[in-house]
């Protein structure tokens, strides 16, 4: 004990004095005492400052100090001085104090020594202090925007953000969320290795956890195309999928936007998504938060993406996709989304052709190519009645009794230039001019809203989508008697007539096809368009004006000559078109003006294989238009025509072969009949 | 198909009016033990079926639209209602 060791050092000094008398002795006791005093003091002050501000020694600085501390230190708490207990809590005080000094400090004095600081401490080996300091930085970065400049700093908290202690990790992720808001802050972060880290976090049990990393992933997915690859082959697409099932509206928004962008023309993400049962969580979502008009968008953009998936299509529609989207076209006020789900709609309605619930939607869709003045909007709702109107007669029904034929020819007057339109247009228009039991009705619609004479005008573009569509709607026009007349005179401002357009049509396709087989115009197969041509002069010709205007044009039979002796009509699977050949020739010869034409063209040997053809249809108009010409031909000749035509549609079936085994017809084959080897047709063919 | 089934008789012809090759003789019309319609009839029947034949071209078709859309444009969630409680 230090009291001990001074009392001995006393009574040694009184061992060594001489005791000279009883005054000076107590003088020398009084002194002694004195020095005792004095001694004693100096060490209580000294083990009170010892106690309460250690820091304050320095190293050499007293030796009786020195030592004091270091006995002091090795006193078990139990032993411990009154002072030294007192001075416990005063102690604690000054800590709450300089803590509270130095938070002050910071916050008042943002310079990037402090934040260099923090980097430091942020290395700390007691949590305590890591905590305080990433909170630190945290505050920073909400209120300091140049924190995201700093390289060191970012990196830093994504090392920090590993750690286990929660309250490290959420400031941590908290900080690094403002950090990605700015471009500096993304490519530091991102090149921190900070990716792999913010999708490992979509896993944490702690919600707040989740949500800093989701609106921080957005940040780099939305804004750094080199992060998209990376994230996909390290799993955001399975690590956010599960995120939609959620509940609160900000952070699926940030969810699904975070999504649309490993979606978007990205096919193998698709399919993952789809194997995680993607799809059906956001048509849920379409059902469920009608009254968060953000989220749908983000929502039905990731639909979007995903409906031109053939896979993802056929699930959406089956989960009810088309349906949840028209309640939104509905609901929704934002133009933006309204072209977003119109959009979807369109890539998803080829594969809705077989759905039986879209009557409103045919509704709502011609709504809106009656009433938008939005070219965009008015496509997509063209293009979707034209695949809806394909094959469905109901939807075909539901478009008539609308008044769908007057609102799809006032959409094509209305956007005469917006091809996107137009050619969808025509083709929902020819759908349901055809094949149901309206169709007649929709035949005088189109009359009586005056389709023909934007149906020259857009023939007259000579642009192939939309010629092959409107030849189509020609076509059925044609069907009914009383709109010939009318369609047959409509003129363009040059004077061109559907006839002529038809005409020109033709010739330029096989102009183009003589120089490739394959030729295609804008996606269009150029025998689509011969087609398209032949049919529609076939119906034309029942009219005798059309009739005796193709007599007379030389175009039109050397053109029917050269193409039925072309192999790839005649031996092609597809009749459609030597049966359209054969029906217009057939319609031509039924006047004796135009019998004798096409009898002085030498077709009869053409005429004769026809009757060979597999095609009964075909077979059919090859006797028909043969009995035509019989009437300039002797009796014996006729009797022949009789069992040959008869052989021709009678066989059912049975091989040519096996048919002239069985009951030997006369044949004509290798007798050609009439063939005028004057004609024009042995030049150039 | 919708035909008259008594357009589907076949004309069998006898043995006894030179059935056999019947090579350099003049070929007879055969003759009809009970007499099928004549061949005009017929023919113009089916040349009507065909030229009312709904199921002629030009068919429906399907156009397959790929169409994803803009080009990524941003969407700002920052003014999007949250739930209480959200970070």
């Amino acid at each position: 004990m230090k009291e001990t060791g001074n009392t001995v050092t006393v009574s040694n000094r009184m061992n060594a004095m001489h005791i000279s008398s009883d005054q000076e002795y107590i003088r020398n006791l009084y002194t002694r005492h004195q020095d005792a005093e004095r001694l004693y003091a100096e060490t209580r002050t000294a083990r009170i400052r010892t106690a309460m501000f250690g820091d304050w020694l320095k190293n050499g600085e007293d030796n009786e100090e020195n030592e004091l501390q270091r006995n002091g230190a090795n006193i078990s708490p139990s032993k411990l001085m009154i002072v030294e207990r007192l001075a416990g809590n005063s102690r604690q005080l000054r800590a709450a104090v300089e803590e509270l000094l130095s938070i002050q400090m910071s916050l008042d004095d943002m310079t990037v020594h402090s934040i260099n600081d923090l980097i430091g401490l942020m290395s700390d080996s007691d949590p305590a202090i890591v905590v305080r300091a990433v909170q630190r930085v945290y505050i920073l970065c909400k209120e300091d925007h140049s924190t995201s400049e700093n390289a060191h700093l970012v990196a830093k908290l994504v090392e920090v953000s590993r750690s286990d202690n929660i309250a490290i990790k959420r400031s941590a992720m908290g900080a690094l969320a403002k950090i990605s808001e700015h471009p500096t802050g993304r490519m530091h972060l991102f090149r921190s290795g900070g990716l792999v880290e913010l999708i490992r976090m979509l896993y944490c049990p702690v919600e707040v956890v989740v949500r800093y990393a989701v609106a921080t992933l957005r940040n780099l997915l939305v804004h750094l195309d080199s992060v998209k690859d990376q994230a996909r082959a390290l799993g955001a697409v399975e690590a956010l999928s599960p995120l939609l099932l959620r509940t609160d509206p900000r952070m699926l928004a940030h969810v699904a936007d975070s999504l649309y962008s490993l979606l978007h023309e990205h096919a193998k993400s698709k399919l993952d998504f789809l194997s995680l049962g993607g799809p059906q969580t956001l048509v849920e979502i379409l059902n469920r938060y009608q009254q968060h008009p953000k989220l749908i968008f983000t929502v039905v953009r990731c639909v979007k993406s995903l409906s031109v998936c053939p896979q993802n299509k056929a699930a959406l529609i089956s989960l009810g996709c088309l349906q949840a989207l028209y309640q939104l076209l509905c609901t929704s006020t934002d133009s933006r989304t309204q072209l977003a789900i119109l959009v979807s709609m369109r890539n998803l309605s080829e594969a809705a052709t077989n759905e039986e619930n879209l009557s409103q939607l045919v509704k709502r869709l011609l709504q809106i190519v009656r009433s938008s003045d939005d070219a965009q909007h008015v496509a997509c709702a063209c293009g979707i009645l034209s695949n809806l109107t394909c094959n469905n007669v109901r939807n075909k029904q539901t478009v008539c009794s609308d008044g769908g034929i007057s609102s799809l020819v006032d959409c094509v007057r209305r956007f005469p230039d917006v091809e996107e339109a137009t050619e969808p247009a025509l083709c929902a228009l020819r759908h349901c001019t055809a094949r149901h039991p309206f169709a007649e009705q929709a035949q005088r619609d189109l009359r009586l809203s005056g389709a023909f004479g934007q149906l020259v005008i857009l023939l007259s573009t000579l642009r192939a989508p939309v010629v092959k569509a409107a030849l189509g709607v020609v076509r059925n026009s044609a069907l009914l008697q009383d709109n010939l007349i009318e369609l047959t005179q409509e003129m363009t401002p040059t004077g061109q007539t559907v006839l002529s357009l038809a005409m020109e049509v033709w010739i330029l396709a096989i102009n183009k096809l003589r120089e490739d087989p394959n030729a295609e115009t804008d996606g269009v197969p150029m025998w689509g368009v011969v087609e398209g041509a032949v049919s529609a002069l076939h119906q034309l010709a029942t009219h005798k004006q059309v009739s005796h205007d193709l007599i007379h044009n030389s175009d039109a039979l050397q053109l029917i000559y050269e193409l039925l002796r072309d192999p790839f009509v005649s031996q092609s699977d597809d009749e459609v078109l030597e049966r359209e050949l054969l029906g217009l020739l057939y319609q031509i010869s039924q006047t004796s003006d135009g019998a004798s034409a096409v009898d002085q063209s030498g077709f009869a040997s053409i005429l004769s294989e026809c009757l060979r053809s597999q095609h009964r249809s075909v077979s059919t108009y090859a006797s028909g238009v043969l009995k035509r010409l019989e009437s300039d031909r002797p009796p014996q000749y006729r009797q022949e025509m009789d069992m040959e035509a008869s052989s021709g549609w009678q066989r059912d079936g049975m091989e040519p072969e096996l048919f002239s085994e069985m009951y030997r017809p006369g044949s004509m084959v290798g007798h050609p009949i009439g063939v005028d080897n004057g004609g024009w047709y042995d030049t150039d063919l | 198909d919708q035909y008259n089934i008594a357009n589907l008789r076949k004309p069998v012809m006898g043995l006894e009016n030179g059935g056999g090759l019947g090579l350099g003789h003049p070929i007879a019309p055969p003759s009809y033990p009970d007499r099928p319609p004549p061949v005009d009839d017929a023919l113009r029947s089916r040349l009507r079926e065909l030229e009312s034949d709904p199921n002629s071209a030009p068919f429906d078709e399907l156009r397959v639209y790929e169409d994803e859309g803009d080009n990524v444009s941003m969407v700002t969630l920052e003014s999007l209602e949250s739930q209480p409680g959200g970070g």
